[in-house]
């Protein structure tokens, strides 16, 4: 199910003292099981680059293709396109409103139209992807969880309509160390194991930098960085632009400008710290 | 849902935006008088004037249009109901309404009178920030304090509620689009799903709203503020060469024309 982005202008208040560019004549493609990292200053455009993907935003130009299909060509396509498209907020726990675990991840497919025998199955399997216990949690109020434990529902919730894309925006902001290592390990799982594409906004691409295969850098609305991200996390526009560059790839470049011989493109700690110790030897 | 615009507030560097917005209460206050002194057709052409002019002086002349748009089935209606229910000379015969010559001219009289308080009393807010004019209603009602009402909290909380409002909007929208993402359908016409969409928007709305006053009180009370304690502002307003020379340009027009229509001949 890839997605192509062509030619994509939006901008925000149009026609009012207040109109500001989301994005400028924006190309993109994603392909199938891919995993793409986002980056960029604020208000470089990720967010709205996320909302085209499942129509949250209808581009002023240019049309959003869905497997090949314009996503705003008929209320169904768009539809399908919400449906196939899953997307995580920032902070998604600010959404969750179910009196029970099992109503609030059961609400996509119910709207949806899953048939009501086939609800209880989804939202088992997607509440087991997301980490959470069916029997333990699905009684329990989501608003007398922990943190980690309510993006973990509101997780379920995306995950429980099956959807073959997933959007997220900086989906481990304000979670704790153990919070973050567990929803990376299930996006993981989602995206080598079950081939489910993966679009992560974040601004620590520490945390993702071994696991995205490709980056994508905005500023101002456009494109200025695209490729491999082991091999783009090197460009010294990450510096400019201020944003974060992995402690290894900071490192390793240290270590070339003195002469050391670093072999291939560390970007993590584990990484770096296997390198460092060769190099001693 | 994006571009909030709170009020009609737009943002400028006029004449009038600069004026303190006390100056541009009472001169309002004055001028919404005022109106309802004109008598003549000649008078009424003046005023006109001298709305479109202040329109003009304070470069939102596109607005005036947009202001009066929501107030023309009023006018129409009060224009209508004028016309068939003053007795005079007839003008049209429909049978049973009959449209009369005073009619007409009562009904334009109030139609005018309208248009006047509307487009005036919006120059006001189209000119000044909703906070600079909490901070004017402050200041004006500041001897109220003496009987013991609760002015400087009750601009407070009208500066919290306006300060929040773009907020809010955002966390709706957000909400929003997070649940049509899973599927809902906030133009839906059925009933009962309408009531659960609803809910899935009202109730983080609402958990959000309760979330944030709690963050608000905590920041407020850490910063020291405490009901009834005298404040200062950093924004002091402050009265200029420029709102003298206004109010007294009014306050000799207003008493020339009182003058000349009571006293005079």
């Amino acid at each position: 199910m890839p997605i192509e982005l062509k030619n994509i202008s939006y901008t925000y208040s149009k026609g009012t003292p207040f109109s500001k560019r989301g994005l400028g004549d924006f190309n993109f493609r994603v392909d199938d099981g891919e995993w793409i990292a986002v980056m960029g200053p604020t208000g470089s455009g990720k967010s709205t680059l996320l909302q085209h993907l499942n129509g949250l935003l209808k581009p002023d130009r240019g049309e959003v293709l869905l497997n090949g299909a314009n996503i705003h060509s008929s209320a169904s396509a768009l539809r399908e396109a919400r449906r196939k498209v899953g997307f995580v907020f920032q902070y998604p726990e600010h959404q969750l409103f179910g009196g029970t675990v099992f109503e609030e991840v059961a609400y996509g497919p119910e709207n949806f139209g899953y048939a009501a025998s086939d609800v209880e199955e989804t939202v088992k399997t997607a509440m087991e992807a997301a980490g959470l216990d069916f029997i333990t949690y699905k009684d329990r109020s989501p608003h007398e969880l922990s943190g980690g434990e309510k993006r973990r529902v509101a997780l379920a919730g995306v995950l429980a309509v099956n959807p073959q894309v997933i959007a997220l925006d900086e989906p481990t902001a304000g979670l704790d160390p153990a919070g973050q290592k567990m929803l990376l390990q299930t996006i993981n799982e989602l995206n080598k194991a079950h081939g489910i594409t993966v679009i992560w906004v974040t601004h620590e691409i520490s945390e993702i930098a071994a696991l995205a295969d490709r980056l994508l850098v905005l500023n101002q609305g456009r494109t200025v960085l695209e490729g491999s991200v082991r091999e783009k996390l090197e460009h010294p526009l990450l510096n400019e632009l201020g944003l974060d560059v992995p402690v290894a790839v900071t490192v390793a470049r240290g270590l070339r400008k003195n002469g050391r011989l670093v072999d291939g493109r560390p970007v993590t700690v584990e990484e770096i710290k296997r390198e460092i110790l060769r190099l001693v030897r | 849902m994006e571009g909030i615009v709170i009020g009609q507030y737009v943002p400028g560097n006029s004449f009038l935006h600069r004026l303190d917005p006390r100056t541009k209460l009472i001169i309002s206050a004055a001028l919404l008088w005022l109106i309802f002194l004109l008598g003549s057709p000649v008078e009424y052409v003046g005023f006109g004037l001298l709305v479109i002019f202040l329109y003009i002086l304070s470069g939102v002349t596109g607005r005036l249009l947009r202001v009066l748009r929501p107030a023309m089935y009023l006018l129409l209606f009060t224009l209508g109901l004028n016309m068939i229910f003053t007795p005079g000379h007839v003008l049209l015969n429909l049978g049973l309404v009959v449209a009369t010559r005073e009619g007409l001219i009562q009904g334009l009289t109030v139609g005018f009178r309208l248009v006047y308080l509307i487009s005036l009393s919006s120059l006001v807010t189209l000119t000044t920030s909703p906070v600079r004019m909490t901070d004017g209603l402050e200041t004006l009602m500041g001897p109220l304090k003496k009987a013991r009402l609760p002015v400087s909290e009750l601009a407070m909380m009208m500066n919290v509620a306006l300060r929040f409002i773009p907020a809010f909007w955002e966390e709706m929208d957000k909400i929003r689009k997070a649940q049509v993402s899973r599927g809902a359908d906030f133009d839906s016409w059925h009933p009962s799903r309408r009531i659960k969409y609803m809910t899935a928007l009202l109730v983080p709305l609402l958990i959000s709203a309760f979330r944030k006053a709690e963050e608000l009180s905590v920041a407020m009370e850490a910063r020291g503020y405490a009901v009834g304690m005298k404040r200062t502002s950093l924004h002091r307003l402050q009265l200029n060469l420029r709102d003298y020379m206004a109010i007294l340009i009014v306050l000799i027009l207003t008493t020339a024309f009182v003058f000349n229509k009571y006293f005079v001949q």
